[in-house]
């Protein structure tokens, strides 16, 4: 079961940021539009060392072409990634709960989805050339209608781990 | 509910102020926080409850404390917001004592005019960490979406940048004891300017 709720864009807010000099930058649970965010990363190229992302929604954008951008644009000291990763259409998000991507029963799942993690983050860091498609539970490269995909108005790349849902913000 | 032009004195009275802190409540030991860092800090406290009014607070002191002030106002390096600061109905409060507005004011219907007016004191940060927001109410998105803009413009200095799940608006549910929050900014401010 879907539950739709209204979204906040964070492609303008993000790009309004005026400072020059970011330095670190952690988002979580965050809609990101992947046009957006390259032009925000080129402006910030020179002084972004540390990158944090958790749970990332990209918004008419492939996560390959995503990391790769993320790769070319900047030399980063520090990358992390956490929890999922979903690619939704462009004008409407439908939220899920985190049980409906949490489909981890099997151990080898949750490995192959924490070697996806840190085969992305070597990737970023550029210790390795190539993007770990094979450990994605899906290859969405070659997507382009979202409408028509399992979860309708989503692609979900890589699945949440109950081991950062247990760490998720008690509400 | 902050009393604004206390705070607004407050802001102007403590000089050296660089970290303002809002909170969720009754965790993490906030009388530890303000004796190790000193006085100079707006920290939790058990004893006030917060909401997104305290946050409307804060902005509103901030712009009437920079109109007044001139350069002797406090100019905050450090800006935390955490979880639920956005949030606007809090009837619901078994902690909450008095009255309560039907729908007290929160970053999402805080007038850009204030929040620009704010940035003498605020335009100074240079780590920002806005964490959860979640909103009962439908069609804030573009306010909250313009308040965040004006924000980020607003802090030319900005290095540390954290936005965690800013994005959970529409329906949640209620009466979990994690929504309600603490925060000392009044009493800490009547300290401070009792120290002063």
């Amino acid at each position: 079961m879907h539950t739709k709720r209204e979204k906040l864009r964070m492609r303008a807010p993000i790009e309004s940021i005026s400072s020059t000099s970011l330095r670190c930058l952690r988002l979580e649970t965050c809609v990101l539009h992947q046009q957006g965010l390259e032009t925000f990363l080129q402006k910030q190229a020179k002084t972004l060392k540390v990158l944090h992302l958790k749970s990332i929604m990209l918004e008419a954008g492939h996560f390959v072409q995503f990391f790769n951008s993320i790769r070319n644009l900047l030399d980063l000291q520090a990358f992390s990634l956490e929890g999922s990763l979903v690619e939704v259409e462009d004008d409407s998000l439908l939220y899920f709960t985190e049980e409906e991507i949490d489909d981890e029963t099997f151990y080898e799942v949750k490995e192959r989805r924490m070697a996806a993690r840190a085969a992305i983050e070597a990737f970023v860091r550029k210790e390795t050339e190539v993007f770990p498609v094979e450990l994605l539970d899906v290859d969405s490269s070659g997507f382009t209608d979202f409408s028509n995909s399992e979860w309708g108005g989503m692609t979900i790349v890589l699945g949440m781990s109950k081991l950062y849902d247990s760490q998720e913000v008690d509400f | 509910m902050l009393d604004v032009g206390i705070l607004a004195e407050a802001l102007g009275a403590m000089r050296n102020l660089s970290l303002i802190k809002l909170t969720s409540g009754g965790r993490g030991g906030p009388r530890r926080l303000s004796s190790r860092l000193g006085r100079d800090i707006f920290s939790p406290s058990p004893f006030t409850r917060t909401d997104g009014r305290q946050l409307i607070s804060i902005f509103r002191a901030a712009a009437q404390a920079s109109a007044s002030g001139a350069d002797q106002h406090a100019k905050v390096r450090t800006f935390i917001m955490d979880k639920d600061m956005w949030e606007g109905k809090y009837q619901e409060h078994r902690w909450l004592s008095g009255p309560y507005e039907a729908a007290p004011p929160d970053f999402g219907s805080l007038d850009p005019n204030v929040l620009t007016a704010s940035l003498p004191i605020f335009g100074t940060v240079r780590t920002l960490e806005l964490q959860a927001q979640r909103r009962k109410d439908e069609g804030l998105g573009p306010i909250i979406e313009q308040n965040l803009m004006a924000l980020f413009k607003g802090m030319p200095d900005l290095e540390d940048l954290t936005l965690h799940n800013p994005m959970r608006l529409g329906p949640v549910s209620n009466g979990v004891p994690g929504l309600c929050f603490c925060l000392s900014l009044f009493l800490d401010c009547l300290l401070s300017l009792g120290s002063l």
